[in-house]
Parts: structure tokens; sequence; C-alpha cells
């Protein structure tokens, strides 16, 4: 593996961290800044807000997260595999194949319980 | 330069981690874990792990990272740390720690090299994981089904699409009413 492909990256990642670091710092040693209690309170209409709770969140959207994860996982398998596919020959694709077999078990008892539809 | 850009990303790990222990707010400190993982990703990049250093970013910041951002946000309830190194995790953290300088102690330990090969990290990986490791990797779709069933049985209910929290667990004591019928003359005794 050769490291100087990833110059540009480094270099980009420097320049963008370094663009929003100094602008911060920037904006921090020279705005101007008279700040008052109306001026930092979250935004409402018109009235003082009632708490400062963050609002409860739908624990749908962690469920669907979750599994988002888990297929994230078995989709990272498939990139070594997809590339190597021409030398590990027909033993690995019947592994993968085998692999998926077993998640598409979940995939289908997830269907059938309904948790993928979002109504 | 790889010296310095190692150890630019080690103080940046270490750095992101205290600061992911230590900030007041929750929120702040899951940032501050999702900066860890970057450094540690252009860690993993200067060993040569070309693969592991995108999964890293792939799964822990695409995936994990926005897992513990929807739990802190299905809580309802506004978490500040303060104090957290009087705290069980630290007591573990310190005794891995001895453990781990234990371990360094007594043990001969090697450096990483940087093994210089023609093919690339993903072809190495892809060569042995289908083959040699076939069981383990049948095991770990094993596991993610299991992951998977948790998932749906631990959060899901029929009919009821949105599971809440309890609001009593938000309640302190001394905010609960209670109705009584005291007795004409007698008051009420706690």
């Amino acid at each position: 593996m050769d490291l100087t492909l990833y110059l540009p990256v480094l270099i980009f990642a420097l320049v963008a961290g370094g663009l929003v670091l100094g602008l911060l710092v920037l904006s921090h040693l020279r705005a101007k800044r008279l700040p008052t209690k109306a001026k930092n309170l979250a935004y409402e209409c018109g009235f003082d807000p009632l708490d400062y709770k963050t609002p409860p969140f739908n624990i749908g959207f962690y469920l669907v997260g979750l599994l988002f994860l888990l297929f994230d996982v078995e989709v990272i398998f498939l990139f070594p595999w997809a590339v190597t596919l021409s030398k590990t020959g027909q033993y690995g694709f019947f592994s993968m194949v085998f692999f998926l077999g077993i998640l598409t078990i979940g995939f289908i008892y997830e269907w059938k319980k309904g948790v993928l539809d979002w109504t | 330069m790889t010296e310095i850009l190692f150890y630019m990303l080690a103080v940046g790990t270490i750095g992101c981690t205290m600061a992911a222990l230590f900030m007041p707010q929750v929120m702040e400190s899951v940032l501050f874990l999702i900066g860890a993982f970057f450094n540690v990703s252009g860690l993993f990049l200067l060993l040569g792990a070309e693969f592991l250093a995108f999964v890293l970013i792939i799964l822990n910041v695409g995936a994990v990272a926005l897992l513990f951002l929807f739990i802190l946000m299905t809580l309802n309830v506004s978490i500040t740390k303060g104090g957290f190194y009087k705290k069980p995790p630290m007591v573990i953290g310190g005794l891995l720690l001895i453990e781990m300088g234990v371990f360094l102690i007594l043990k001969e330990h090697t450096v990483p090299v940087l093994v210089k090969t023609t093919q690339s990290n993903t072809h190495a990986l892809g060569e042995v994981l289908y083959t040699h490791y076939i069981f383990p990797f049948q095991i770990m779709g094993v596991i993610l089904l299991t992951a998977m069933i948790i998932a749906v049985g631990l959060l899901w209910e029929k009919g009821r699409r949105h599971k809440r929290q309890e609001h009593q667990s938000d309640v302190k004591a001394s905010d609960r009413l209670t109705l009584t019928n005291p007795e004409r003359g007698k008051g009420i005794k706690r």
C-alpha cells in the first residue's frame, strides 16, 4: 500500500479542519458580542420556553437505525468477497451465499413481523 | 512525515477520548467520540490497514455513533453527567489500564511493522476470510441474525408503534401527589 496516495486526503482534511477552526477562533476573538437574556433563549414564538429538555424522540427510529447497522455490517463483508471472487472460486462464493442466507432469514422475519412498514 | 502524522493522530485520539469523558453534556461527548473514531482510523491507515480504516469510519461513525445519538434523543431526560470520575466506569477503566501496564511489562512486546506487499489490504483479507476462516465467518452471520431478532424483540410491540419512556421514571418522589381522605380533626401523618 502506498501512503502517498492519501496525501490529497490529508491536505484536504487539514485545509477543511483549519478553515473551520480558524473561522471559529477568529469569530471568538474578533466578533462584537452583546448577549442578552432574550438573545440566548431558544427560539419560541413569543413566550419563554417551557422546559430545556430535548423533546422525546420516537423509538421507532432507533429500531430502524439498529437494523441499518446490522445490514451495514453484512454489506461490509461483501466488499472483500467481491474483490477476491476470482481467486476464492466456488468455495468462497457459496460461503457468502450461506452467510447471506442466514441473514435473509432475519430479513424475512422482520418483514413478516411488520417492522419495516412505517405507518 | 509518518512520525509527525502518528503523533498528531495519537494526541488527537487521546484528546478526543478525554474530552468525550469529561464534557458536561452527553451530546458533546458523542461528537468527541466520533472525533476519536476518525483519529483511530487515521492510525489504521498509517499501519497500512486501509480496509479496517474505512470500515471503522463507515460502521462506527456512520452507524454506531448514530445509534448513540438516537439513544440520547429517545430519552426524555436532560442528562448532564458531572463527576464522571467518581463513578464505576472510571474504576473499570483504571483497572483495565493497570492490566495493560502489567501486560506490557511482563510480556515481551513487539512493535507492529508495516509489511510491504503488492496486493491491497482488501484482497489479502478476502482471500482468507471466505476460505480459511469460513467458520468464524458463518458464526458472524448467526450472531448478526441473533442481534436482529433481539432488536426486534426489545423494541417492537404489535399494534403499538411508539414505545415510550415511562413518564414516571422522570418524576422525583417529592413531585408525586397522593390523594388521602383524612379523618376530621386529625390531619395527615406522612
